[in-house]
């Protein structure tokens, strides 16, 4: 049937369209990143990238903007603990978002302890696989995933434009390298611990294709690169009370 | 006149294209979608436009991106540096009534009661089965027909 059939010259007029027209592929110029802004970022990936387990509490911020463009900043502290290659459990607290996440190497679950709700759903068997696969598959999104994943270098650098060293700057009671980059769809700002271990000290991400330019934050309070982590902890075991749900697709999600 | 598929790829491509080109636009306000499962926070007491990415990476809103494809190629032709987004009229929600099976919603009406039916936990809400969900990192609940 004809209208099933893509000749050569609509399937090269696509091509041409989708190279000329899509930001990324348009833009796709070597980025300008200063070199000593690339330095940082290489070191923190790297390092994080390296450590076999730690822990982390941080305080997260995710901005909303109103149909009538008043922003309202949510806040809420999360804890992570990540043992690689394949567990991690990730924790919000507070009254609005309270929440566990937990990925043992082969099974990932949501847990909701206000109503009492989980889902559960097979896992890549890489903390990296997972937090493709949740994002991707399931839209869960855990607190700090960008800056743990060990691609992480490659993932932040997707989409960037340019790169900027601010300075440095004390956040958190350390001495910080403050990073700026551009991207096409977000800015991204990152301050890296000055020394010996590069650790994030604070991530911002601006959504500025979104009216009111929201922002979502993670300040790191504190990092244990050592830390004593029971054989269970990444295991969620099921409360009695607690109910199983399932996951929606994401195509229903949207 | 049907269309054809390269014709229809184009289109969409174009479609896909403009809106891709329009970072600044207010129209990507469309891309969010449902705003209240991005936040993850079912109680949220405003309203919400627009929200803050959680992470850096490219998403895969290629559905979503479509779904605002029209309205984008509209925002196109008459591009306007400030937009006020008007609030959606909120969906109908009666208490009563039967609901499309597959309807998703963020709280519960008043007045449910556990129902389970063969081991499987609903709620019912004035002659409507609900199922609690998550979708991404919220709970949500979803019409069905046990």
């Amino acid at each position: 049937m004809k209208s099933k059939h893509f000749s050569p010259r609509s399937i090269l007029a696509c091509a041409a369209l989708a190279a000329a027209c899509f930001p990324w592929s348009v833009l796709a110029q070597p980025a300008s990143v200063e070199a000593k802004a690339d330095t940082v970022l290489r070191a923190m990936t790297t390092y994080m990238a390296g450590l076999k387990q730690f822990s982390a509490r941080t305080e997260n911020t995710i901005e909303v903007v109103t149909y009538d463009l008043q922003k309202i900043q949510f806040v809420a502290p999360a804890t992570l603990t990540v043992s690689r290659p394949d567990k991690l459990m990730a924790e919000r607290q507070g009254d609005i978002a309270e929440q566990s996440f937990f990925y043992d190497g082969k099974t990932l679950t949501l847990y909701n302890p206000d109503t009492q709700n989980y889902a559960t759903a097979p896992a890549p068997d890489t903390i990296d696989a997972m937090l493709d696969f949740a994002r991707t598959r399931l839209d869960v999104i855990a607190p700090g995933a960008d800056l743990i994943d060990t691609r992480a270098y490659d993932k932040l650098m997707q989409d960037v434009r340019s790169g900027t060293y601010i300075g440095l700057e004390a956040v958190g009671g350390q001495r910080c390298h403050h990073l700026a980059y551009r991207g096409v769809e977000v800015d991204w700002q990152l301050w890296v611990r000055e020394g010996e271990q590069p650790l994030p000290c604070r991530y911002v991400i601006t959504s500025k294709g979104i009216v009111g330019a929201p922002q979502f934050s993670m300040q790191v309070i504190d990092v244990n690169t050592s830390p004593v982590v029971a054989a269970d902890k990444f295991r969620f075991v099921s409360p009695s009370s607690a109910k199983a749900v399932e996951f929606l697709p994401p195509s229903s999600a949207r | 006149m049907k269309i054809s598929a390269p014709k229809l790829v184009l289109a969409s491509t174009v479609l896909l294209a403009i809106a891709e080109l329009l970072p600044f636009s207010p129209i990507c306000v469309g891309l969010v979608g449902d705003a209240h499962a991005i936040v993850g926070m079912p109680m949220t007491p405003v309203s919400v436009a627009g929200v803050a990415r959680r992470t850096a990476y490219r998403e895969t809103a290629v559905v979503a991106t479509a779904a605002v494809a029209t309205t984008a190629a509209v925002a196109a032709a008459a591009p306007k540096p400030v937009v006020v987004v008007q609030a959606p009229t909120p969906a109908p929600h009666p208490a009563t009534g039967p609901l499309p099976v597959g309807m998703v919603v963020t709280q519960l009406p008043a007045g449910c009661v556990s129902a389970p039916v063969s081991g499987v936990e609903y709620y019912l809400c004035g002659g409507n089965y609900y199922r609690a969900s998550f979708q991404g990192n919220n709970l949500v609940y979803v019409v069905q027909k046990p």
